[in-house]
C-alpha cells in the first residue's frame, strides 16, 4: 500500500477511536498490520544537500578567483597555486575515505569539491602557460580523472558531472563519427554506479538526480552520435529513445513511490507527447531524404557501423518493451509505447509522401488523447484527465491554425469529431441512466 | 580487505590526478628554459572563455603553406611545420613534413583545410591564446587597435620557445613593447 495512504490512515485512527467508529483494539491491530512508516530522513537529505552545495560554491569560487589571473604573481608561483586547491581537495577526500567512510554527506561533498578542483587545476595551468585551446581533450582528461570517485567514494555528483562532460565532449566530433561514438562506451562506465544508486534505501534523491542528468545527456549524445547515415532517421531514433525512457522508467522499482523519483518516466512521457505532436506536422517528414552537409565519404564508410548497430538495438529494444507492455495489457503505456512502431511506418512511407505519415500521427494523437481522457474519467483521476485535455487541445489548436488544409475539409472534420463527442456523451448518459 | 583495496585504489587515483598537472607544468617549464626562441607575427582578437578567464585570442599570420607532392592530407591531421627566420627576424614556415625533421626547427601543427585555393594547405599552429588579467585582455586589444588607427601600424608578435616541435608562448608584443608594459603606461 502507498506510504501516503498509510500515513493518512494513521492520522485518522485516533479520531475514529474517539468517535467510537473503531474500537482501540482494531486500531492497534491495523497499526500492527501495516507497521511503522519508514519516513525519509529529512535531516540527512538537508545535510547532504548542504555539503554538496557548499562544496560546489566554494569550488566555483576558487575557480573564479584564480580565473582573474593575477599579474603580480610570477609564473612559478601561479603554477604552484594552481596545484594547491587540487591538493586540498585530495587531502579532504583522503581524510573522508580514511576517517568518515560511512558518512554519505562527507563523501558526496568532498568528491564534488575534488571533481571541480581537478578541472580547475588543469584549466589554471592552461592559463599560466598559454596552452592552446583544445576543449575536447581538456574535458575528456578531466572526466576520466574524476569518474573513479563515483565508485571509490560512492558519490553521485561526480558521476553526473562525468555524464554531462562526455556529452559535451562528443559534441566536438561532428566530423569524426567514430570518435563521437565513444560517448556510449564512456556512458557505460557510470551504469553500474547508477544501478547501485537505484538500490539504495537511503538518499534516494541521488538516483533521481543522476537519472535526470542521464536522461537529458543521453538525448543530447544520441543527437551527436546516432542516425548519421540516414537523413531523417532522427524521427525513429528519438521516438525509440524516449519510449525506452518512458517504458523503463514506468517499471516498478523498489522505493520509488513519488513521481519526481522517476525522471525517466516523466521526461519520456513528455517527450512522447512532444514527438507525437511534432510528427503531426509536415516538416519532420520532409527532413527524410534531405542530404546532410558533412563529408560524404564518412556517411557510407565502415565508420557508420557502430552507429547503425546501436540504432537497430535501440529501435529493437523499444519495440520489445512495447510488446511486453501489450502482453501485460497495460493499455495506456502500450499506446504511448506504440510511438516507435508508428514512427517506423511513417519513416518507411515518408520518403515518398509526407501526407500519409502526417495523417497517421493526427489520428494517433487524437486517439491517444481521447483514450487518456476516457481512462481518466473512468478511474476518476484528475491529472490523467487534464493531461488528456492538454494533448487534445494542442492537436485541435494546431490543426485549426494549420494553413495547409482547406477550410471546408477542416470544418467538416471538426464538426464530425464534435458530433462524435456528443454522441458518446449521450450514449454514456443513457447507459448510466439505465444502470440507475 | 575491501577497505584496504579502496584506499589503495584511491591513493592511486590521487597520484594520477596530481601527476598529470605536474607533468604539464614540467614540460612547459623545460621548453621555456631550453627551447629555441622564435618570433611569430600575430593578429589579436578578444573572445571570452568563462572557465579560463580572459585571454587575447591570437592567430599566427602564417596559416598556410604549399602542399607537398604526392601526400594525401586530412582535416585535423598532425604535420610537422618546418621553420626558418625571414629577413625581418620573424618565423616562417618553409614546408610541411609528415615525419619529424632532423635538421631544422619545426612545430607540430594540424591541418585546417587539406585542399585550399591553388595548392595551399591550411595550417593551425598551436599558438592561439595569450592569457592576461581579467580586465587587461580587452584593453590589450583596444591598445592594439589604437596603434593601428594612428597610421603607424605596428607589428604584433609573440615570442615563442620551441623544443622538439612543442611550443610555449613567452610573451605578446605590440611594436617592440610587451603588452603588459604598454597597458601600464596607458593607464597612467
Amino acid at each position: 500500500m502507498n506510504k501516503k495512504t498509510i500515513q493518512w490512515l494513521y492520522q485518522e485512527l485516533p479520531d475514529l477511536v474517539s468517535k467510537g467508529v473503531l474500537p482501540q483494539s482494531s486500531a492497534d491491530m491495523l497499526r500492527e498490520h501495516y507497521g511503522d512508516i519508514k519516513s525519509v530522513d529529512k535531516k540527512w537529505f538537508v545535510i547532504i544537500l548542504c555539503s554538496v552545495l557548499g562544496a560546489l560554491l566554494i569550488g566555483l569560487g576558487i575557480i573564479l578567483l584564480f580565473g582573474h589571473n593575477w599579474e603580480e604573481l610570477s609564473r612559478p608561483v601561479r603554477a604552484v597555486l594552481s596545484l594547491l586547491p587540487l591538493m586540498v581537495g585530495q587531502a579532504l577526500a583522503m581524510w573522508v575515505v580514511l576517517k568518515r567512510p560511512t558518512s554519505q554527506a562527507f563523501k558526496e561533498g568532498a568528491a564534488t569539491f575534488l571533481s571541480l578542483m581537478v578541472g580547475s587545476s588543469i584549466a589554471l595551468i592552461s592559463q599560466t602557460y598559454n596552452i592552446p585551446g583544445d576543449t575536447p581533450t581538456f574535458i575528456l582528461t578531466w572526466m576520466l580523472l574524476i569518474v573513479p570517485l563515483a565508485y571509490l567514494m560512492e558519490a553521485t555528483i561526480p558521476a553526473a558531472i562525468f555524464v554531462a562532460g562526455i556529452s559535451a565532449w562528443a559534441g566536438h566530433f561532428w566530423y569524426e563519427p567514430l570518435k563521437a561514438f565513444l560517448f556510449w562506451p564512456l556512458l557505460a562506465v557510470v551504469i553500474p554506479h547508477f544501478i547501485w544508486s537505484l538500490r539504495q534505501e537511503k538518499y534516494t534523491i541521488r538516483a533521481a538526480i543522476l537519472a535526470l542528468v542521464m536522461a537529458i545527456c543521453v538525448c543530447v549524445g544520441a543527437g551527436f552520435t546516432l542516425g548519421r547515415s540516414w537523413p531523417g532517421s532522427w524521427i525513429v531514433i528519438y521516438s525509440s529513445l524516449i519510449s525506452v525512457f518512458y517504458l523503463l522508467g514506468a517499471w516498478e522499482f523498489k522505493g520509488f513511490s513519488t513521481n519526481w523519483q522517476r525522471p525517466f518516466q516523466i521526461l519520456g512521457g513528455l517527450g512522447i507527447f512532444i514527438m507525437m505532436f511534432m510528427l503531426t506536422f509536415r516538416f519532420p517528414w520532409e527532413s527524410i531524404g534531405r542530404r546532410y552537409s558533412y563529408p560524404a565519404n564518412e556517411i557510407s564508410s565502415w565508420a557508420a557501423i557502430p552507429d547503425n548497430i546501436l540504432t537497430f538495438l535501440l529501435v529493437g529494444g523499444a519495440l520489445l518493451l512495447f510488446f511486453q507492455y501489450a502482453k501485460r495489457q497495460d493499455w495506456m503505456r502500450t499506446l504511448f509505447g506504440a510511438l516507435p512502431l508508428l514512427a517506423l511506418i511513417g519513416y518507411a512511407f515518408g520518403g515518398t509522401s509526407a501526407v500519409f505519415p502526417m495523417l497517421l500521427f493526427n489520428v494517433f494523437l487524437l486517439f491517444v488523447s481521447i483514450f487518456r481522457l476516457m481512462t481518466g474519467i473512468r478511474t476518476n483521476n484528475l491529472s490523467v484527465i487534464n493531461t488528456g485535455m492538454v494533448m487534445l487541445s494542442a492537436l485541435v489548436l494546431a490543426r485549426f491554425f494549420d494553413s495547409e488544409i482547406n477550410f471546408v475539409l477542416k470544418g467538416l472534420v471538426f464538426i464530425f469529431i464534435g458530433v462524435g463527442f456528443l454522441v458518446t456523451n449521450v450514449m454514456i448518459l443513457r447507459r448510466k441512466g439505465g444502470a440507475a | 580487505m575491501r577497505k584496504e583495496l579502496i584506499i589503495g585504489l584511491f591513493a592511486g587515483l590521487i597520484v594520477l590526478q596530481i601527476v598529470l598537472p605536474v607533468s604539464m607544468i614540467a614540460k612547459r617549464e623545460s621548453t621555456l628554459k631550453n627551447g629555441e626562441v622564435f618570433r611569430f607575427k600575430t593578429v589579436p582578437v578578444d573572445p571570452y572563455d568563462a572557465f579560463r578567464g580572459r585571454y587575447v585570442a591570437i592567430r599566427a599570420e602564417i596559416n598556410k603553406v604549399s602542399k607537398p607532392e604526392g601526400v594525401d592530407l586530412k582535416y585535423g591531421q598532425k604535420v610537422y611545420a618546418q621553420l626558418f627566420v625571414d629577413e625581418n627576424g620573424f618565423a616562417q614556415v618553409s614546408q610541411i613534413a609528415m615525419r619529424r625533421p632532423k635538421d631544422s626547427a619545426y612545430l607540430i601543427a594540424s591541418v585546417t583545410y587539406p585542399a585550399g585555393r591553388g595548392n595551399d594547405v591550411g595550417l593551425n599552429l598551436p599558438i592561439d591564446r595569450y592569457y592576461m588579467e581579467e580586465k587587461a585582455a580587452p584593453r590589450a586589444e583596444q591598445v592594439y587597435r589604437e596603434h593601428s588607427r594612428r597610421g603607424d601600424k605596428q607589428d604584433a608578435y609573440v615570442i615563442v620557445r620551441i623544443k622538439d616541435g612543442f611550443a610555449v608562448i613567452e610573451g605578446l608584443y605590440v611594436g617592440d613593447q610587451r603588452i603588459e608594459d604598454i597597458l601600464k603606461v596607458n593607464i597612467k
